[in-house]
Parts: structure tokens; sequence; C-alpha cells
């Protein structure tokens, strides 16, 4: 039975902002982003969840045989930093993940990328997620989503995408693949 | 050229209850806690589309002012005529035939479980889904459920900005309690395709765009369960 009408804030741990990337090269590359996103909303310990617009990136590096869908969810959570890791281990695998060395082919990518405040630095977990700044897959949406959003290390999300120069590199693309004339 | 033109803006006027109708979507249900927007939107797509609105009618419920006022004391009178209220307009929905209009109810009949685990007591939720049991067997399915999210800062600033006299006393712990419960049946959720849809910053009544964006989302046939991001298709 839950607590009645007195006012106050919930028992438990407080509600803390997490920055989570999502990307999929495989198959129907937006459907598995946007059903990895409707996971993660309704997951336990999520109090509320945002996406970003889908973009579509040129792969980076060599071997990736298409191009990635990616988008990036602002979520409100008590779920600490391995809980959140543990979750988005789950979407992976009941998504059948693919994770083909030679074709870097992925169905979806779930990736920690901030976690409040915390900084961890073990095996299988490093947050502020170690290469996210280079990344205009990551700055691009979160930039989308809150411009001004504080980047670990200073500076804003806006100011970091504009940065590393995401014009023609970054193309927003609606939910059925297709690339909005307005694009970067 | 002119008539290429012509053409493509029919297609894209082909109204929402067509759509609807060539995807074999029949029955929508809006679903979300309390403030998300349900019967906002439900309004909004009977308005669209002509369709037939089966509503909760909250307010209709003699016994709801009283559980809010005493949730202990109340909350079993007040499940029980949701659970009969619900069931009557369910049986109605079953009836319908190949011909009738498209449906659209801003409550999921299986969703009552969950106010039900969050404020009865153990001997009363035993009775309940007794009862809850006897009655699921008639239930149709939607072929679309749309569950509204909402951060519950934002729902209860909702909630105190409507005044309903009988939600005065609605705390923190229930509306975010609530929101748990809810996520928690959606993340188990099969039984029909479910779009995911965050309101705290979406007002479909200030611009016809957003609202055309969604209708197109929404008459897309899919499986499983997704989450609504606004298209930029459209974009000039």
């Amino acid at each position: 039975m839950l607590p009645s009408s007195s006012s106050g804030k919930p028992d438990g741990p407080a509600a803390g902002r997490a920055v989570i990337s999502l990307g999929s090269n495989v198959e129907e590359r937006e459907r598995y982003v946007l059903s990895a996103a409707a996971r993660i909303a309704s997951s336990e310990g999520i109090v509320s969840a945002r996406l970003s617009s889908l973009y579509e990136t040129g792969p980076v590096g060599e071997g990736y045989s298409r191009p990635f869908v990616n988008a990036v969810m602002i979520v409100r959570t008590t779920l600490d930093p391995r809980s959140l890791l543990t979750l988005g281990q789950r979407l992976e695998r009941e998504a059948g993940r693919v994770r083909e060395e030679g074709t870097g082919d992925r169905t979806i990518d779930v990736d920690l990328i901030l976690c409040g405040e915390s900084r961890i630095d073990e095996a299988d977990l490093t947050i502020p997620h170690p290469r996210f700044m280079e990344r205009l897959f990551v700055l691009v949406p979160l930039a989308e989503m809150e411009p001004g959003f504080p980047l670990p290390g200073g500076g804003s999300a806006a100011e970091a995408a504009e940065a590393e120069n995401a014009a023609g590199k970054v193309a927003r693309i609606s939910s059925r693949g297709r690339i909005s004339r307005k694009s970067l | 050229m002119t008539s290429n033109i012509i053409l493509t803006t029919v297609r894209c006027m082909e109204d929402l209850s067509s759509r609807l109708d060539g995807s074999s979507i029949r029955y929508i249900a809006v679903e979300g806690n309390i403030g998300a927007g349900k019967t906002t939107v439900a309004r909004l797509l009977a308005g669209e589309t002509g369709a037939r609105l089966f509503l909760e009618e909250v307010d209709d419920n003699p016994f709801i002012e009283r559980f809010y006022g005493d949730m202990g004391g109340y909350a079993f009178q007040a499940q029980i005529f949701f659970l009969l209220n619900r069931y009557r307009q369910q049986t109605e929905i079953a009836q319908q035939d190949l011909f009738t209009d498209l449906m659209i109810a801003d409550y999921l009949f299986a969703k009552d479980r969950i106010y039900a685990h969050a404020v009865l007591g153990d001997d009363e939720l035993v009775l309940y889904n007794r009862m809850h049991s006897l009655l699921e067997g008639r239930i149709v399915k939607p072929d679309l459920v749309i569950y509204l999210q909402a951060d519950p800062e934002v729902l209860l600033q909702r909630i105190g900005k409507r005044g309903r006299s009988f939600e005065k006393n609605i705390s923190d712990e229930y509306i975010s309690g609530l929101n748990e419960a809810f996520n928690h049946f959606f993340f188990h959720y099969d039984e029909s395709p479910l779009l995911i849809v965050n309101t705290d910053r979406l007002d479909f009544t200030a611009n016809r765009d957003y609202l055309d964006d969604f209708f197109s989302r929404i008459s897309e046939k899919f499986e499983g369960t997704q989450y609504y991001v606004p298209s930029w298709e459209n974009d000039l």
C-alpha cells in the first residue's frame, strides 16, 4: 500500500541524472534504437526519460558495413552507475546483440556516458565514458536536448559539439530513416 | 507536374481515420499516470477521427473524494466501482463489429491492477484479483496502446493547476509510487503494440505540425514497444 496523503520526499535514493547513448547499424536500425529507448524509459528506477532526435553518422573507423543510427537519452534515475550498466547489458542481450568483430555491426549499443557527478574507473565500467567528448553522435543529440548541459571538465554540450565541427558529419533523421532537410 | 502535386497533396491529406483503418487499428487505449494527459490525447484523437470515446469518468466515482481523504478506508470501494464501470464499457467494446467506428479509450482495463496493487491491503487485493480474473476473459485487447509518461514533478504541477478538489491531497510519494508501478506494468507489457510518449514538453494543441507528426506515427503499424520521437520529414 502506498503512503497516504502526507506530502514530503519519497524514501530511498534521490534521483540523479544520467546520459545514455544508443546506437544500431543492423537491419531496421531506427526500430532497435526506439525499442531500447522504450525499454529504458519504462525500467525500474527510471523516474523520467527524454530521447533526442535520431541521427545518422558515417561509421567511425574502418570495417563497419552500415552507418549507425544514434540517439541520446537523458534520464532521471535512482539507479547507480553499475545498475545502469546492468540494464544496458540486459537490453543488448535481449535484442540479440550482434557484435561482429569483423564488420563491427551492432544490433544495439547501450552506452552509459555520464551518471550525475560519478567518476568510476574500473575494468568494466568507466564513467564518464572515456571517448564521448570526441563523439559527435553523442554531443549533437545531447546538445539538441539541452544546449547548456554541463560537461565534466567544463563547457557545455553545445560548445563541445560546435568545437568538433559537426556540420556535414551527423545528419538528423526521422523515425522512418529519412534525412531531415534541416540537417546540420 | 501539377497532377503529381495534387496526388501527393491528396495522399498527405488522407485523414487519420482512413490511415488507422488501413493499418487495421480499430481500438486504441491511451494510458499514463494522473496528469499525464490521457483524456486530452484521447479527446484529440476522437475529435480528429470521429471515433467513439470511452472515458474513465473518474469524477463520477462516488468514492473517489472519500478515497483521497482516507485512502485506507475507501480504496476498496473506489477500486470496485472503477472495475465494474470499466468492465461495462469493455463489454460494449467487445460487441463492436467490422462496421463500427474507431474506438478510443483513455484507460487500459489491465492497468486497473496497478492502482489496486498500489492502494489495496493484502486481503482486499486477494478479493479484487479474483473479481478481476473473472471479468478479464471478456476484455478485448487494443490494437495500439499509447503510454504517456511525464516526470512526477511535472505531473504534480499539472494536478495542482487543474485544481480538482478531490486531488488536492495527492502527495509526491503517491505520484512517484504510481509512476514506478506504471513503468513496471509497461516494462512487462506485451499484449499489444505499445508506443511510449513523453509529455513533459509536448503540447499538441500548440502546433498542428506536432499533432500531424503524432498522427503519422500512430497510424503506422508496428510490433512490440517503441518510443515516440517527433519526425522531421516535414521540415522546410
